[in-house]
Formats: structure tokens, sequence, C-alpha cells
């Protein structure tokens, strides 16, 4: 099964658990069960299957929030954007706020996905670069960054790459600073900077 | 870029590879305390008037209106000094960037923390008196880090801005919010990092957000209620200018009029979305009830496509009206800046000489262009430039596709951290950062909406960094005397009529040097970064030095909690 197919799925699953939910609600108990319908695709422990899929759980309000509404407004617009600009269609602005905030309460999933050790001469390089790049002024707080500048810390290998290149494809278009940021790497300095945020604990 | 330094601010690039893990710990909140004895009185325009004659009490961020952080009390001098013990310290609830400036009167102290926590402490023993911990909206957009720069008073009221673009009016006894008014939108890029000016029944208080394409503002809100008063728009309607090939100093911009001219005839007055943040409390002269502040870079950083024109008045200086908050003179350092190259330690008064000998009030700043500028306050024109207070390289050289070295870069030169001045010796204190910035031209991109919008990429290349502490006779332009240092200097200055100078280091020391050469005549090791402008009082006879050692983001120096007071 194709990836795109696996993400389909699990998209109906959604659109099915949401069906009987009030999706205009901001209500706290309503935006518990919308969010626990993103765990289909997002889940709450562990990695997620699909690795392009991001970790959401415990990442930062703001940056869900805006991430939310732009995938709503179609400014991240990559083909594997499809699933979240389905899902956040029906959705209100404060609809958005307040299941950015349910979920920016809840921790961190733990995985045991595989990690850059820190031994590897790839985990200093991406370290040095990102230093280098003065990533941290913004994704500050031990790269768990703040409101609208997100985590990257333990975020998934795979899907920060992806990422990353849409950010310098330009399809995804809802920060043209981070394009503009990303654009001056070569390929296997993008890979180092991932090796080393995506393996932080 | 600020708030940081506000740098991408104020873009502030972080310069150590080595990335502690201690940043923004939360180290357990303290509740609100008991009520003591200590009860401040309502803090007058009067006494915030004469601030600069008081020996004993610090009533503004920067010491007084003028802002010239220079101090009267002299019972630590030159001899006395090597007696300066910390007498106590207090530890905030949050271990992240530091950069607040104490106010002390009436024996209280107010102080901030990262994330716009207030505290009034006792200033004699550091005791809580209480906390305010600001409810932070939920969308919060910021370049720098998460600073805030301290608080000033009027009537019985503590005012702060916030990272969510909000100003509140605290109750100066017990932290009660008298008011909050959200005056920006921080999902559009606003975010406030300065502390406000308390003047005339007002509150100045501007906006920051130009990597996120805002249009900056100072605001005059009513000081009893929060109403609006006036706004000046950093980014006139008419934004264009003169066409300047130059820039304050005489160095060629090398841009192309001709084809901003037709951008220009295309696109409009880009004014709406042009950046120009304030990062730094504004200078105040009552006597002619002007206002004067320096303005950030333009939105975006390092794209001019986007915004033909000198992109008025970003990267200036600029006079307002007190009252009415009406445009009377302006200076821009570096017209259609390229290089995030924005104004933002905060100006200060002081009489100069102008070039014919005479002597007339004045305005002093340090640009992040590694050049320290003196004005005619009247005016605004300007009389002299320094000597270049840092190595340059490539200056004002069109940032390119492969990418281009320049010194310095949006770390500057002098960033945010206020200078000081005395005026008796005819030298401004400055503390400089040496770093080189690779700068990368990048396609075009219309504006995000409010999201991050810098127009091009930069990184550190692996060359030396450095910074100093240094004194410049700014009747001159000539460096006095140069203390070098291992990495950039951040944070702030205090001189003192003791004939000292106090400031801090991003490795935790803390040292007050002779203000006649430079000579360090005592040191203190905090353990963490003192990034934060010192201040200084006295108490029942004896005279104290505070200082936040809090570390800082953009530089990443080591993050810590603590308010440290020394006495003698
Ligand atoms: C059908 C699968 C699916 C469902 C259901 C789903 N997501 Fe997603 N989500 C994805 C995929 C795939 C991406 C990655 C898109 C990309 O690469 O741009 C993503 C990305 C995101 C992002 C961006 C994260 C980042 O780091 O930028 C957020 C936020 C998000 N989802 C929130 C949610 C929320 C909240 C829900 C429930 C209301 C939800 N998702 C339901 C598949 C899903
Ligand atoms: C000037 C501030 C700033 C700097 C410097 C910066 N970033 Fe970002 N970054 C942001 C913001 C803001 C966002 C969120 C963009 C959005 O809303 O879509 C972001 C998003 C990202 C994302 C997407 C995260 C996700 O979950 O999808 C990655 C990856 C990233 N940045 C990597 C980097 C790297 C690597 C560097 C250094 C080369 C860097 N950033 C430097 C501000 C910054």
């Amino acid at each position: 099964m194709t990836s795109t197919l696996r993400l389909l799925r699990r998209l109906a699953a959604f659109l099915i658990l949401l069906a009987p939910l009030h999706l205009h609600s901001a209500h706290a108990q309503d935006v518990q069960q919308q969010a626990a319908a993103c765990a289909a695709c997002h889940p709450t422990s562990g990695a997620p299957a699909d690795p392009l899929t991001p970790i959401i759980w415990g990442q930062n309000e703001g940056y869900l929030y805006l991430q939310l509404r732009d995938f709503k407004r179609g400014t991240r617009a990559a083909e594997k954007d499809a699933a979240m600009r389905a899902v956040t269609q029906p959705m209100t602005d404060a609809q958005m706020l307040a299941i950015a905030k349910y979920v920016s309460a809840q921790s961190w999933p733990r995985h045991s996905s595989a990690r850059t050790p820190r031994t590897d001469p790839l985990f200093g390089h991406g370290a040095k670069l990102a230093a280098l790049g003065a990533c941290g002024g913004c994704h500050f707080n031990s790269w768990q960054g703040y409101s609208a500048n997100p985590r990257l810390r333990g975020q998934s290998p795979a899907y920060l790459t992806a990422t990353i290149e849409d950010f310098r494809s330009g399809k995804r278009a809802n920060s043209p600073g981070m394009s503009d940021l990303l654009r001056i790497y070569s390929p296997e300095e993008v890979a180092a900077m991932v090796a080393y945020l995506s393996s932080l604990e | 870029m600020n708030s940081a330094m506000s740098a991408w601010c104020c873009v502030f690039l972080s310069v150590s590879p080595c990335i502690s893990g201690l940043h923004a710990e939360s180290v357990g909140s303290k509740s609100s305390t008991a009520p003591t004895a200590l009860r401040p009185g309502p803090l007058s325009q009067d006494r915030l008037t004469a601030a600069a004659t008081s020996r004993t009490e610090f009533l503004l961020t920067h010491g007084s209106y003028a802002q010239t952080r220079f101090h009267l009390a002299d019972r630590i001098n030159r001899e006395t000094v090597q007696h300066l013990k910390l007498a106590w310290s207090f530890e905030l609830d949050i271990k992240d960037s530091l950069q607040t400036a104490p106010i002390v009167y009436d024996g209280v102290m107010y102080v901030t923390s990262a994330f716009n926590h207030v505290f009034a402490l006792d200033a004699k023993t550091g005791k809580e008196l209480w906390s305010y911990k600001h409810a932070m909206g939920p969308v919060v957009s910021l370049c720098c880090g998460p600073n805030n720069r301290g608080v000033e008073a009027l009537d019985g009221l503590v005012y702060m801005g916030t990272l969510d673009s909000r100003v509140v009016a605290l109750d100066a006894r017990t932290g009660a919010v008298a008011w909050d008014r959200q005056i920006a939108d921080p999902a559009r890029g606003y975010s406030i990092t300065m502390a406000p000016t308390a003047v005339a029944g007002k509150v100045l208080i501007g906006l920051a957000g130009a990597e996120y394409g805002i249009r900056g503002a100072l605001k005059a809100l009513d000081a009893k209620s929060g109403k609006e008063l006036w706004t000046f728009y950093t980014t006139p309607e008419n934004s264009v200018g003169v066409w300047a090939t130059t820039d304050a100093v005489g160095l060629p911009l090398h841009r192309d009029i001709a084809a901003e001219k037709a951008a220009l005839a295309k696109l409009g007055d880009p004014y709406k979305t042009l950046g120009g943040s304030v990062w730094q409390n504004p200078s105040v002269d009552l006597k002619s009830r002007r206002v004067y502040f320096v303005v950030g870079n333009p939105s975006p950083d390092l794209d001019g496509a986007a915004r033909p024109g000198d992109n008025l008045y970003t990267d200036s200086l600029v006079s307002i009206d007190l009252d009415t908050g009406r445009y009377v003179c302006h200076l821009q350092y570096v017209p259609h800046d390229l290089w995030d190259l924005d104004a933002v330690s905060p100006t200060v008064l002081t009489a100069v000489k102008n070039r014919a000998g005479a002597t007339i009030p004045g305005v002093i700043h340090a640009g992040k262009t590694g050049y320290l500028y003196v004005h005619d306050a009247r005016d605004c024109s300007l009389i002299r430039v320094s000597e270049p207070l840092v190595a340059v390289k490539n200056e004002r050289v069109l940032p390119t596709d492969e990418g281009v070295v320049i010194r310095p870069g949006p770390n500057g030169g002098v960033s945010a951290s206020p200078l000081a001045v005395n005026a008796a010796q005819g030298l401004a204190f400055a503390l400089t950062t040496e770093m080189a910035t690779v700068y990368f031209k990048t396609p075009s991109t219309r504006y995000p909406e409010g999201k991050l919008w810098l127009g091009g990429a930069f990184k550190i290349p692996e060359e030396p960094v450095g910074g100093a502490l240094l004194a410049v006779d700014y009747n001159s332009g000539k460096v006095r005397w140069k203390v070098e240092k291992p990495a950039p200097m951040f944070g702030g200055i205090l001189a003192t009529a003791g004939g000292l100078v106090f400031t801090g280091e991003g490795d935790g020391k803390f040292a007050a040097y002779d203000s006649s050469n430079g000579k360090e005549l005592w040191s203190y090791r905090a353990d963490a970064g003192v990034n934060a402008p010192p201040s200084t009082y006295e108490i029942d006879g004896k005279q104290y030095i505070v200082v936040g050692a809090g570390g800082n983001t953009q530089l990443d120096t080591k993050r810590g909690n603590k308010i440290l007071a020394f006495a003698y």
C-alpha cells in the first residue's frame, strides 16, 4: 500500500470518528474527542506509523494553531498536506485555537525511532551547523522553541527532512523567512542538522 | 532585529556551537508573599523628572529621561570598590534570557524575568514583596528570545509591555492588575520587549516584529486608564525619502535607484508592512517636550525588492512631540537597509560640542553598524560619527547568491546594550560584538501575513568572535580606551560618580572598571551570563549595585535566574 493510500484510510477513519462530534464546538469535552481523532495518524505514544507524519503532542500552542490555520488557508500546499487540508477545512478559528491548546498541553511521546548516537560525527556536524546557522535564536529553549516557534527537538527525522525540502522548494509557503534560511544548505548539511535535532531525546 | 537582542532583530546570531541544556527551565513558582512594612509611595512625576539628581534611588530604567545611566552615588569608588561584596541574591522562577534593568524607589526594587514575570523586592534584603506572572496569549511571535527589559512606575502604578503585545499596569504595592490592554496582534508578528517610559501622565511603548512585516509604532497610552492617546507610526505613508546613495557614514549603498523607482510605480509605497521595530526606551526632554528614539530594520530584513525607497524611518533617529506624537525631525543611518543593521541601543541626551566647538544639546546613539553617532538635538542633524568601534569588512556590500562575509553583521556592532555616558569626562561607554556574518541573497517573496519574512539568509562563518568594553570621546569621535574581551559583549553599562563603570559578560563575569582608563578594579563570577544592565542605589548609608544574571538567548550564553545585589 502506498503511503498516500494509508493516509487516505486514516483520514477516512478520522472523518468517521469526527462525524458524531460538533465540529464547530470549542467546548472542553468536544475538543478532547476531536483531538483524540487526530491520534489515528499522530499517535499519542510511540512514533507515527508513517514516518512523514510529525509528532504533534506537546508541540507549542502558537505554532500548532498557525499550522492548522495555514493548512486550511492552503499556504502549506505539498501533496502530502492533503490530509491536513481535509482535516482543517471544517474547523473554525476558535476550534483551531482550542485544539492547539489541548494538543500542546499533552506530553511529547517517547519513541524509539532510529537516533544518531552523539558519538557519530554526523551528530556533531549537525550541532555545529545549527549553532552557526543561529537556529537556536528562534528555536531556543534547548530546541523546544516557544509559542509560534516550533519545537524541533526529537521530531521525526523523515518528517524534518521532508518539510525542510518543502520549505526550500516553496511548497511549504507559510514561512518564507524559514524557507530563505534553509535554502543555503546542501542536502548533506540538511541531513546532518536533521540527524542532530531528531536525535535529541 | 530583538529583543535581543533583538537581533534577528535583530537577528541575533548564536555564537557558541555548544548547546547548553539549561534553557528556560522553570524552577518552581513562588506564591506572592505576605506584605511587609515596605510601602512604596506613589512615585511622582516631579521625582521622575529629577531622577538624575538622586543619590539614593534608580527611578527609570536608564537612570533618567536623558538615559545616561550615570548615577551620582559615589560611596563605591575607585578606592572602595575592592570592598564590594554580594549582599543578597534573589532567584526568579524562570531560568532564561535576562535583560531586565532594575528600578528602585522607596526601598522597593522592581525587576522582570523572561516571559514577563514581574517581581517587587525589598531592595535591602532581596525578599519578595509580590510577584505577577503574566498569562501569555496563545500566539507569540519572537525573533530573539523571550526577553523583557524591565518596568517603569508613575503615581502608584508599575508598567510592563509583554511578548504578546499587551501593556499591563500593576499596583506598585500589591501587584494587582489595574489595567491590561492589547495594543497589537501577536498573530501578525507584533511583540514587545522594551520597558515602557512613564512620563507626563503617559506610558510610551513601542512595537517590535520587523522579522514578520509589521508596521512599527511608538504609542502613548494614558497612564491611569491605558487608553490610547496617540500613535506615531515608524513607517510614514510616504516612506520613500530622498533616494540616498550613501549612508550616514558616507559609505556607498550600491542601490539601483532606477529599478527601485520602477518598483515603486508598480507596487506603491510599502509602508504598511515595512517593519521599523522599537526595541528600547525613548529619551525624553521635558523642557522642549520632545521624545527621541531609534527605529529598527525594514521588513523584509535583507531584500529590498519589495520595499523601494529609503524606507523611512527605519534605521533612524526620530524625534517627536511628547504631547501630540507629531514628527519633529529624523536622521536615517542606513537608507534602504539590506543587512539588518537596525538602530537598537537606546538614545542618550547630553550636551555635546558641535563642529564649531559650541556646547549644544545633543543626542548620542551607537549602532549595529559599529559607529557612534552624535546629533544636534534641535534638528536631529549629524554632528559627527566616531571612528569604527569594531573591525569592519565589506560594509554595505550587497548580499549575493554564494554569500558574502560582512563585518559587523546583524548582531552588531553595538546591539541592544544601552550606553552609559559620563558627561564630566565627555565619554560614552559602549559594549561591542566582533562577529562576521555571511549574507545570502534568496528569491523575493511577498508579504506573508505576519509570518517570518527575512528576504535572505545568514550564517556565521568560522572566524574568530569577540567583543569589547570601550570609552568613546563623543566630542572628538575617538576611542579613548578599550578593554578587549574573548566573547561578544551584550547587556548594558552603569557609570557612577565614583569614577567607575560596571558591566557583565556572557561567561558570568561582572566587573568594575576605572572610567578614565578601563583598568579592571573588581570582579565577581556569577553562575550564568551577566547580559543585563546594572543599576545602583543607597539604603542606610550603603551603596548597592544590582544586576541580573540569566544569560542570553541569541548569544546562547549560560542561562540562569538570579538577581544579584552587591553592597559596600
Ligand atoms: C489522515 C492522517 C492525519 C490526521 C487524521 C491528522 N493529521 Fe495532522 N498531519 C498529517 C500529516 C501526513 C502531516 C504532515 C504534513 C506535511 O508534511 O506537511 C500532518 C501534520 C500536522 C501538523 C503540522 C505539524 C508540524 O510540525 O508542522 C499539525 C499541527 C497537525 N498535523 C495537527 C493535526 C491535528 C490537530 C489533527 C486532528 C484534528 C490531525 N493533525 C489529524 C496527517 C494527519
Ligand atoms: C528568525 C527565527 C528563526 C530562525 C533563525 C530559524 N527558524 Fe526555523 N522556524 C521559525 C519559525 C517562526 C517557524 C515556524 C514557521 C511556520 O509557522 O510555519 C520555523 C519552523 C522550522 C521548521 C519546521 C518545523 C516543523 O515541525 O514543521 C524547521 C525544521 C526549522 N524551522 C528548522 C530551522 C533550522 C534548521 C534553522 C537554522 C538553520 C532555523 N530553523 C532557524 C523561526 C526560525
